[in-house]
C-alpha cells in the first residue's frame, strides 16, 4: 500500500516534470500573444519553456513577438506548423519561412513555414513573395 | 450609403434597358442554353439571364461579363464538393435567388460560393448558400452589397471550415439582413474600410460572429449575435462604431461578448450583453467611449486587462453580474461615470437621483479570482462575502481609484427577461 502510494507520488512528480510538446488544442485555446481563438492548422505555433509550460499561438508572428516580449524566458521546444501538411508541427528553426501577398496568415504577416525548402522557394517563384530562414524572419520581424 | 449604392445599381441597369442593348435569356433544361455557363457565353454585357429551377452541375461557373444572374423559385448550383463554384471577375454583376451548395473543401485554396475578385459594384442579394466551405469571399473589391442572404454552414470543427462572409482588402462594403451560422466566423473582417454591417444574424459560428482585423471606419450596428463559440472580436482597428448590438449567450472558457485588443478610437453604444462569460474583455484599448450599453447577468461584466488608457465608461446598466468590473491594478485614465450598478449600496439624501457615496466596482474576490483563477470554486461562499465586506469598509488590494463617483440611483433601462 505504501509503496502504491509513493509510486504515484513519483509518477506525479515526473509527469509535471516533463518538458515535452503538446498537441495544439483547435478551437478550445487563445492565442498566448494576441487572445484570438486558435483554429487554424496551417499556421498555428506552439513554444515549450525550459520548465515546461506550453504556450499556443494562432499564427507564427504571434509566436515570434511573445518570444521578443519575453527575451529571458529559455524555450525548450518551438514549433510551427507546416503550411503543405497541417497538423504536422516541426521545428521552428529547421523550418523555411515564406512572406507572401498570396497566402495571408491570421494576423496580417503573410507569414507560412514548411520543412520543405524547395517547394516553399517553387511557391514564392510561382506566386511571389519571399522565403526566410528562422534567424533571418526573427530579423525582419522584430524589427 | 445603402440606398445611393442601390440607385446607382438601379441606374446602371436601366441605362442599359432605356438604349435597348439588353437582353434577356432563359437558362435551364428545354430552353436554348440548357446550361449557365452556355447562357453566358451567349450573353452580351447588361443582360439578364434567369435561371429556371433545375439543379445545375457544371463545377466553377466563371462571370467575365456585365451580367445580372436572376434565379427563379431557387434553382440549385450545385459544387458538387469539389470546386468554388460562382467566380466573378468583372465589375456591376448582380447575382439573386440562387440556391448555391456544396462547395469543395480544400487547404490550400480557399474555396467559396461566390467569389468576387478585384471588382467594383457587385450586388449579392438573396440567395440561400449551403454547405459552402468559404460562402461569401470579397477580396480587393469596393462598393459591394450583400444582403437578406442566407448562409449556413455545416461546420463541426474550426479546423475545415471557413468563414460565411469573408472580407479582405476591400472598402464601401454593405453587409446587411444577413443570416449566417454554422461557419468558422460569421462575418470576418481584414483590411476593410469605411464599410457598414447592419441588422444581421450571426449565430452558432465555431469561432467569432463578427471578426474585425486591420480595418478602419466601419460600422456595425443593430445585430444580434447569439451563441457563437467565442462571441465577437474587433482587433487591431482604429474608428469602429458598434451601436444597438445584441450580444448574447457567449459561454465557455475563452468566450466573450466582446472583445476589444489594440482598438483606438471606439465608440460603443446602447448594446446588450446578456449571458457571457465575459460580457466584454478590453486589452490595449485607448480612447473607447463606452456608454448606455446593458450589461446583464454576465459573469464578468467588464473585465480590463492591460494598456488601455483614456476610456470612459457612463450610462451604462450593470445588473445581475458575477463581478462588475475587473482591473488589474489602477490605471486612472479609466472613468467610470453616471453608470447604474445594481450592487450600489449607498444612499441619495438630495434626491438628485445620483448617489451620494462614490461605488468601488472591483470587489476584492475578483481582484483574487483575476489573479489566481482557482479560487472562483469559492464563489458565493460566506468567506467570500466576508473577504468582501471587509475590503469594502477598508480597502487595502482593491485598486482605490477605480470608482464611480456618481452612480445613478435608478435603472433607466426596463428589467432582463425573467
Amino acid at each position: 500500500m505504501k509503496n502504491c502510494i509513493v509510486g504515484m507520488l513519483l509518477c506525479c512528480l515526473c509527469w509535471s516534470c516533463r518538458v515535452e510538446p503538446q498537441a495544439i488544442p483547435y478551437g478550445e485555446i487563445g492565442c498566448a500573444f494576441c487572445q484570438m481563438t486558435v483554429v487554424n492548422p496551417q499556421f498555428a505555433a506552439e513554444l515549450v519553456s525550459s520548465t515546461g509550460k506550453v504556450y499556443f499561438f494562432d499564427a507564427i508572428e504571434c509566436m515570434i513577438h511573445y518570444q521578443a516580449d519575453h527575451p529571458t524566458t529559455e524555450w525548450a521546444f518551438a514549433l510551427v506548423n507546416d503550411y503543405f501538411n497541417p497538423h504536422q508541427l516541426i521545428d521552428a528553426a529547421q523550418a523555411t519561412y515564406l512572406i507572401s501577398s498570396a497566402i495571408p496568415s491570421p494576423m496580417g504577416a503573410n507569414l507560412s513555414a514548411s520543412e520543405d525548402q524547395f517547394r516553399m522557394k517553387n511557391t514564392a517563384q510561382e506566386q511571389g513573395g519571399e522565403t526566410y530562414s528562422w534567424t533571418d524572419l526573427k530579423i525582419k520581424l522584430n524589427q | 450609403m445603402k440606398s445611393s449604392n442601390l440607385l446607382l445599381i438601379l441606374i446602371l441597369n436601366a441605362g442599359f434597358k432605356v438604349g435597348g442593348m439588353a437582353r434577356t435569356w432563359q437558362v435551364g433544361a428545354g430552353t436554348a442554353c440548357p446550361t449557365i455557363h452556355e447562357g453566358i457565353e451567349q450573353a452580351n454585357p447588361g443582360d439578364t439571364l434567369f435561371i429556371q429551377p433545375g439543379i445545375y452541375r457544371e463545377g466553377n461557373i466563371e462571370i467575365a461579363k456585365k451580367l445580372a444572374i436572376q434565379g427563379i423559385d431557387w434553382p440549385v448550383i450545385d459544387g458538387e464538393n469539389k470546386t468554388e463554384i460562382l467566380t466573378i471577375t468583372v465589375d456591376s454583376v448582380t447575382i439573386e435567388g440562387l440556391r448555391i451548395q456544396n462547395v469543395g473543401t480544400n487547404y490550400l485554396k480557399d474555396q467559396a460560393g461566390i467569389r468576387g475578385v478585384r471588382v467594383k459594384h457587385l450586388l449579392i442579394r438573396n440567395n440561400r448558400l449551403m454547405n459552402t466551405f468559404f460562402g461569401i469571399y470579397l477580396e480587393h473589391c469596393s462598393d459591394v452589397i450583400v444582403a437578406g442572404n442566407h448562409i449556413e454552414g455545416s461546420a463541426i470543427d474550426e479546423v475545415s471550415s471557413g468563414n460565411a462572409i469573408h472580407a479582405w482588402y476591400c472598402k464601401l462594403i454593405q453587409i446587411e439582413a444577413n443570416q449566417v451560422s454554422g461557419h468558422r466566423d460569421g462575418i470576418y473582417f481584414e483590411f476593410v474600410d469605411s464599410s457598414q454591417i447592419c441588422e444581421n444574424d450571426s449565430q452558432q459560428n465555431l469561432r467569432y460572429g463578427l471578426h474585425f482585423m486591420f480595418s478602419n471606419d466601419d460600422d456595425y450596428m443593430q445585430n444580434r449575435f447569439e451563441l457563437n463559440g467565442a462571441g465577437v472580436a474587433v482587433m487591431f482597428s482604429r474608428r469602429i462604431v458598434m451601436r444597438n448590438n445584441q450580444f448574447i449567450e457567449n459561454w465557455g472558457s475563452a468566450s466573450y461578448g466582446l472583445l476589444l485588443k489594440e482598438i483606438y478610437d471606439g465608440w460603443i453604444y446602447l448594446n446588450r450583453f446578456d449571458q457571457n462569460t465575459i460580457g466584454v474583455y478590453s486589452e490595449g484599448s485607448n480612447r473607447i467611449l463606452f456608454e448606455e450599453n446593458i450589461i446583464h447577468r454576465n459573469g464578468w461584466g467588464v473585465k480590463i486587462a492591460g494598456g488601455c488608457a483614456d476610456n470612459l465608461y457612463r450610462y451604462n446598466d450593470f445588473n445581475l453580474n458575477t463581478f462588475d468590473v475587473t482591473i488589474p491594478h489602477n490605471q486612472p485614465s479609466i472613468t467610470f461615470q453616471y453608470n447604474h450598478w445594481d450592487q450600489y449600496q449607498g444612499y441619495d439624501l438630495n434626491h438628485d437621483g445620483v448617489g451620494d457615496v462614490p461605488f468601488r466596482p472591483v470587489k476584492l474576490y475578483g481582484y483574487v479570482v483575476s489573479r489566481s483563477p482557482e479560487a472562483i470554486v469559492l464563489l458565493r461562499s460566506f468567506l467570500v462575502d466576508l473577504l468582501n465586506y471587509a475590503e469594502k469598509v477598508n480597502p487595502v488590494a482593491t485598486p482605490l481609484l477605480v470608482q464611480d463617483p456618481t452612480p445613478l440611483m435608478h435603472s433607466k433601462f426596463k428589467s432582463p427577461r425573467p
